[in-house]
C-alpha cells in the first residue's frame, strides 16, 4: 500500500507498508486462488477522510530453483551459498529454527527428511523478522535429520498497480 | 506542725519527681555527639535534615509496652528477613547499641539530589565489616581514606549494579553518603565544624519529638528531571512561597498515651503567616461541616487538628489517641454506606440471595493419602503423544533434553531440560514441592561446560518447578541452562541433574461445615482462619508456613468437591501471613482444609547421555514437495480473466482489477 488519500488528493500517510500474500485455492471457487491480508498504518486518520487507497501487487515468479540442505545434528551449523547464509539456531522436540540473517531468501518450499532419508511432514513455516534478523520456525512431524530449503534462484518480478476508491458511508 | 511539714515535703517530692519523670518521658536528649553530627551535616546545600531518637523510642517502649522477646522470636525463625535480623547480622542490637539516626538531604548547584545518613551508637567494626563484605561488593575509598569504603550491590535477578555508596565505619559513628560528599562531611565531623545553616529553630522544634524532619525551602524549585514529578514539586514550591522552612515531627505522650503530630511552617513575613493560618482554619472548618453531613466520623477526626500562629510560624497540631484510632477504623464502613446509599443499595450483602452459578463437580480432585512414601511412588510411564517418551526415567520423573539453541545474547549454546510427572499424591496446589536442578553438563573428557552464573532470573543454580499442568493430569516444568562461550553442540556428552521432591507423608483433612461463622485451625507451624462465607467463595488467611496448607476446597451439600473457578492471594501490608480467596463453580456448603503434618525430602538424580532432543510428534511420512518453475505468461494462461465479484458483494467497500488480479477492500477499522 503506497498511499491513503483524502478528497483533495493529499497523501495522509508518511510511508508505504508491505504485507505478504500467499495464495491458496479459493474454497468457494476452486479454479481461483485467493488470500486476505491486513495492512496496518500507525496514523491518526479519521475514517471519514479516507477517499482513495493506492498500492501495487508485486508478483515474484520462480524462473529457476535451487535447494539448500541443512543437517540438524549440530546447532550453530551454517550453510552458505552465494550471498545467503542460513544458520541452524535451534533444535527442539517440535522441530527446528533457522536464522536467515538480515534478508529473507525467496523461499518457495520446505522439505524435511528423517535419519533414513524418508520425507516427513512439515506444516507451513512461521517466518518472523525481529531484532534485524529473519527467522523461520519449521515444526516437523517426526525427527528431522535434514532440512531442504527450496529457493527461487531466479525470479520474474512484475508490479500490478491498483487504486481503491472508498465509497462514502452514510 | 510536724505532720504539716511532712505533708508539704511529701507533696513537693511528688511534684518534683513527677516533673522529672514527665521530662524524662517527654524531652528527647540532645547529647553533644548528636549536635556535632547535625552541625557537620548542615552544609550550605542542605535542604532537608532529619533525626530519630532511637534511645528515646526504646525508653518509651520499655516503659509502656515492655521489651519484646526478640531472642525467642529469633529462635522460632520469625525474624528472618526483617530489619532486626539485618542489624543483628551486622553485630548491632538496635535497642542496646543505637542512639540516634540523623540524615541530610541535599541539592547541589546543578539541582542534583544527594543524601547522607548517620547512625550514632556503638559499633563492632570487625562484625560490621564482615557483614558489609557478605552483602556488598566492598572496595577501599578512591582517596584511600581510612575506615571509608565504597560499596555497591548487585541485583541477583537483573545482574545490574547499584550506584556506589561511601560508608564510614567508626566505633561510635556509622555514616553512609554519596561518594563525592563523604570526604567533606568527614572533614567537618573531625574539625567539629559549625553548621552552615541556622539550626536553633530546628533544635527547639525537635525538643519533644521522637522523629523530626526539617525542609529548608530552596529559592528555586528543584529540577527533578522527571516530567511527572516536576509539576507537583513546582506547585509545592510555589505554595510555600511565604515560608523559608517547613518542620514535621512526631512525639509520643504518656498519660494518656497518644501521638502528637506537628507541622510548622516558618517564614519572615508575619502577615503572610497570619493570613495563611486564617485560610487554613477556614478551610478546616468548612471541611468539617462538609464531612459532617455524610461522614460524621471523618468530621470528628477534624477536632484533633488545630491551627495556630506563633513568632512568624504557622503550626498545625494533630493529637492521635485511642479514640481517634477507633473513629478512623469506622471510616471504611461509613464510606461504603455513603457509596452504596447513593445508588440505592444497602450494606446487607450477606442477606442478598447468592448468585446461582451452574454447579460443576471436580471430576479429578487432587489425591491426598497419609502413609505414602517416596519409595512407593510408581516410575514414570510415557503415554505418547500426550505423555512423551523420556530420555531417562528417575523414579516418578521423566527427564528429556527438549531444546538446544543459540542464545540471543552472545550466541553461546543454551539447553532446555524438561521434567514431567503424573500421579504423585499430596502435592497440593501451592507448588514448589518438585524442583528440577541441572548440576553439570560435561564433555567426553569430563570437563565442565556449564557457565558459572551468580545472577540472572534463570541462573543455572536455581531450580525449575515441575508444577505446570500438562496433558492427561500430568505436571511439567523446564530448566534452561547456558554453556560457556565458544563450545560446540558436539561437545555435549552428559547432562547431570536431580529432581528434589518434598513429599507430604502425613496428611490431615479437616472438614468444616457451618460456614456462616469464622473458624480457625491451628496445627504445628500453621494457622488457617476461614472467614464466614456464603455463595461460591471461600476467603481465608494463612499464618506460618504456607507450604503446609495443601488445599482449601469447596464442597457442595452432598460433600462433592466443586471445580475451582478462580483464586486470589496477597500478603498483608503490615505483618505476616497471606490473605487468600478461592471461588468455585457452585454453592459451597462445606469446606475441606488439607494440611501437611510431615514432609519427607527425596532426591532423584539423573544423567542424560544425549545431545539431540527427541521428537515429541509421532512421525508422519510425507512426499517431498516438488515445485515447478513459473512465468508471467503461464500465469496469464492459467488465469486469463480476473476473478468475478462475489454474488453478494455487500462486504466490499471498494474493488479494482489489475492484470489477472482483483483487489478488494473489505474493512477499514482503527486498532490500538
Amino acid at each position: 500500500m503506497t498511499a491513503i488519500e483524502n478528497a483533495a488528493g493529499e497523501n495522509l500517510v508518511a510511508a508505504p507498508r508491505t504485507a505478504p500474500l500467499r495464495f491458496s485455492e479459493d474454497w468457494q471457487d476452486r479454479s481461483q486462488l485467493q488470500d486476505q491480508v491486513q495492512v496496518e498504518f500507525e496514523t491518526r486518520i479519521d475514517r471519514a477522510d479516507i477517499h482513495k487507497l493506492k498500492g501495487q501487487l508485486q508478483v515474484r515468479l520462480p524462473r529457476q530453483l535451487r535447494s539448500l540442505w541443512i543437517d540438524t545434528s549440530e546447532v550453530g551449523t551454517a550453510v552458505s551459498e552465494a550471498d545467503l547464509q542460513v544458520t541452524l539456531s535451534r533444535v527442539d522436540d517440535q522441530g527446528v529454527t533457522l536464522d536467515f540473517g538480515a534478508w529473507l531468501p525467496a523461499l518457495v518450499a520446505v522439505n524435511a527428511y528423517n535419519p533414513e532419508g524418508h520425507g516427513i511432514w512439515v506444516p507451513h513455516p512461521q517466518l518472523e523478522f525481529k531484532d534485524g534478523r529473519w527467522r523461520g520456525r519449521f515444526d516437523t512431524h517426526g525427527s528431522a535429520a535434514r532440512i531442504e530449503l527450496v529457493l527461487a534462484a531466479e525470479q520474474e518480478q512484475h508490479a500490478f498497480p491498483f487504486e481503491l476508491a472508498v465509497a462514502r458511508q452514510e | 506542725m510536724l505532720k504539716g511539714l511532712l505533708a508539704v515535703a511529701a507533696a513537693a517530692l511528688i511534684i518534683i519527681t513527677g516533673y522529672e519523670a514527665w521530662g524524662y518521658y517527654i524531652r528527647v536528649d540532645q547529647p553533644p555527639a548528636l549536635l556535632l553530627t547535625e552541625d557537620a551535616l548542615a552544609t550550605d546545600d542542605l535542604v532537608g535534615l532529619g533525626s530519630v531518637s532511637i534511645q528515646h523510642a526504646v525508653r518509651l517502649e520499655q516503659a509502656f509496652l515492655g521489651a519484646p522477646d526478640t531472642e525467642g522470636a529469633g529462635q522460632r525463625g520469625l525474624l528472618a528477613s526483617t530489619p532486626l535480623a539485618t542489624f543483628q547480622s551486622a553485630g548491632i542490637d538496635p535497642r542496646r547499641d543505637l542512639s540516634y539516626l540523623v540524615f541530610g538531604l541535599y541539592l547541589d548547584a546543578d539541582a542534583k539530589p544527594g543524601y547522607a545518613l548517620a547512625l550514632l551508637g556503638r559499633f563492632d567494626r570487625a562484625k560490621l565489616m564482615s557483614w558489609l563484605h557478605s552483602e556488598y561488593q566492598v572496595s577501599p575509598a578512591p582517596d584511600g581514606a581510612p575506615s571509608v569504603w565504597q560499596v555497591r550491590k548487585q541485583n541477583v535477578d537483573t545482574c545490574s549494579w547499584s550506584e556506589p555508596r561511601s560508608v564510614y565505619t567508626g566505633d561510635s559513628l556509622l555514616m553512609v553518603a554519596d561518594p563525592g560528599r563523604m570526604p567533606g562531611l568527614l572533614d567537618r565531623v573531625n574539625r567539629r565544624a559549625a553548621a552552615l545553616r541556622e539550626l536553633d529553630r530546628w533544635r527547639g522544634f525537635r525538643d519533644t519529638k521522637l522523629g523530626s524532619l526539617a525542609l529548608f525551602v530552596p529559592e528555586q524549585s528543584p529540577d527533578t528531571g522527571n516530567p511527572f514529578l516536576q509539576q507537583p514539586v513546582q506547585r509545592t514550591h510555589d505554595a510555600l512561597d511565604a515560608f523559608d522552612e517547613v518542620y514535621f515531627g512526631l512525639g509520643l505522650w504518656p498519660l494518656p498515651f497518644r501521638a502528637q503530630l506537628e507541622l510548622m511552617l516558618a517564614g519572615a513575613d508575619a502577615a503572610a503567616v497570619t493570613s495563611t493560618a486564617s485560610d487554613w482554619q477556614a478551610a478546616l472548618q468548612a471541611s468539617r461541616v462538609q464531612w459532617g453531613e455524610q461522614m460524621p466520623t471523618v468530621a470528628r477526626l477534624h477536632d484533633a487538628l488545630s491551627v495556630s500562629t506563633e513568632d512568624s510560624a504557622l503550626r498545625v497540631n494533630a493529637s492521635v489517641d485511642q479514640d481517634w484510632l477507633a473513629d478512623a477504623a469506622r471510616i471504611p464502613q461509613e464510606l461504603m454506606t455513603l457509596l452504596f446509599s447513593g445508588a440505592g443499595m444497602g450494606m446487607s450483602i450477606k442477606d442478598d440471595p447468592p448468585a446461582q452459578r451452574e454447579e460443576r463437580i471436580d471430576e479429578n480432585p487432587s489425591r491426598y493419602v497419609s502413609g505414602v512414601a517416596p519409595q512407593g511412588l510408581a516410575a514414570y510411564q510415557p503415554e505418547p503423544p500426550f505423555l512423551p517418551e523420556a530420555d531417562v526415567v528417575s523414579g516418578p520423573f521423566g527427564i528429556r533434553l527438549s531444546a538446544v539453541e543459540l542464545g540471543a545474547a552472545d550466541g553461546s549454546l543454551e539447553l532446555t531440560i524438561t521434567g514431567i510427572h503424573r500421579g504423585i499424591p499430596n502435592l497440593g496446589e501451592v507448588g514448589e514441592r518438585v524442583n528440577l536442578y541441572i548440576d553439570s553438563v560435561s564433555d567426553a573428557a569430563g570437563n565442565e561446560l556449564l557457565r558459572g552464573e551468580s545472577c540472572g532470573q534463570e541462573r543455572s543454580d536455581l531450580a525449575a518447578q515441575l508444577d505446570r499442568p500438562y496433558f492427561n493430569h500430568s505436571l511439567a516444568g523446564e530448566k534452561k541452562v547456558r554453556l560457556k562461550p565458544g563450545l560446540r553442540h558436539a561437545d555435549i556428552h552428559r547432562i547431570q541433574g536431580r529432581v528434589e521432591l518434598s513429599l507430604p507423608v502425613d496428611i490431615e483433612t479437616i472438614r468444616l461445615a457451618a460456614l456462616d461463622r469464622e473458624q480457625t485451625i491451628d496445627r504445628e507451624g500453621i494457622r488457617v482462619t476461614l472467614q464466614a462465607s456464603a455463595a461460591d467463595t471461600l476467603d481465608y488467611k494463612v499464618y506460618g508456613d504456607p507450604a503446609r496448607l495443601l488445599e482449601v476446597r469447596g464442597l457442595n451439600a452432598a460433600a462433592q468437591p466443586l471445580s475451582g473457578s478462580s483464586s486470589m492471594s496477597s500478603g498483608f501490608l503490615f505483618g505476616e501471613g497471606q490473605s487468600k480467596s478461592r471461588s468455585f463453580a457452585g454453592q459451597v456448603a462445606n469446606a475441606e482444609v488439607v494440611i501437611a503434618l510431615r514432609d519427607v525430602e527425596q532426591s532423584y538424580p539423573f544423567e542424560l547421555d544425549t545431545r539431540q532432543p527427541r521428537a515429541s510428534q509421532n512421525e508422519s511420512r510425507h512426499e517431498p514437495v516438488s515445485v515447478p518453475t513459473y512465468s508471467l505468461a503461464q500465469l496469464r494462461r492459467d488465469f486469463p480473466q480476473p476473478p468475478a465479484l462475489p454474488a453478494d458483494p455487500k462486504d466490499i467497500l471498494a474493488q479494482a482489477v489489475t492484470g489477472p488480479f482483483r483487489v478488494a477492500l473489505g474493512e477499514l477499522r482503527p486498532f490500538m
